[in-house]
């Protein structure tokens, strides 16, 4: 941020922007920061959906076109209802991610976790280049 | 916000198999208005599970499905190779 600041007033000094226009930035400069801890998706606005694109590259075998759209108050909606799982069944569901090789303890994430993993997300943008392109962003 | 309308489209081999638009909202509104309908026995089943120490959770997971429901305006999900494809958009 100081950066910005020196060359909205180098600019000031070179005579590009008037006294008034410099204000204002500075002013603009100064909300910023007072926002900047709110995660928010590039264009200024918090992120509503959590995109997931999958596109066959050249060399892949398999042909599948993935476009998935999901609202994120719907994430957050989904994982209050995971909540309410029985143990068992969340049991059962740890022992199949664990057969495909996925093996994570969901007992140990909390509401809390999921709900600070679900606010992150605004700023998740993965972009896989290999046989198959993967993009995962929020818009 | 609810969704008015859903699409949802199925190509098997090449060939549209299924081809559909309606506007779900002519569903979803009985749903909604059946379970508010319930809300009086849902309140009987949490007064019930308060003796356990669970009728906060009956109720926040009545409140749930509806949130649920009116979160699913937005969703989209496409699945597609050459021959086949299935889509389903809610707007």
């Amino acid at each position: 941020m100081n950066e910005e600041r020196t060359k909205i007033l180098e600019m000031l000094k070179d005579g590009k922007i008037g006294v008034a226009d410099a204000e204002k930035l500075l002013a603009a400069l100064s909300s910023g920061d007072a926002a900047g801890n709110e995660p928010q998706a590039p264009g200024g606005r918090k992120s509503r959906y959590l995109r997931v694109q999958v596109e066959p590259g050249p060399g892949s075998e398999s042909k599948d076109k993935v476009n998935i759209r999901v609202p994120m108050k719907l994430i957050r909606a989904g994982l209050k209802l995971a909540a309410f799982i029985p143990r068992d069944a969340r049991t059962q569901v740890s022992a199949a991610l664990k057969d495909k090789g996925i093996d994570a303890d969901w007992d140990k994430i909390s509401p809390e976790d999921l709900e600070q993993i679900v606010a992150q997300l605004d700023d998740l943008t993965v972009d896989i280049d290999g046989k198959d392109k993967v993009r995962i962003f929020c818009e | 916000m609810i969704p008015l309308t859903m699409r949802l489209r199925v190509r098997k081999n090449g060939r549209k198999v299924v081809g559909l638009w309606f506007p779900i909202i002519l569903a979803l509104i009985p749903v909604i208005l059946l379970l508010a309908a319930l809300f009086p026995l849902v309140l009987v089943a949490a007064l019930l599970a308060s003796l356990g120490g669970q009728g906060g959770m009956v109720l926040r997971s009545y409140a749930l499905v509806f949130t649920v429901l009116f979160m699913l305006s937005g969703l989209r999900i496409e699945v597609a190779d050459p021959m086949n494809e299935v889509a389903i958009i809610l707007q």
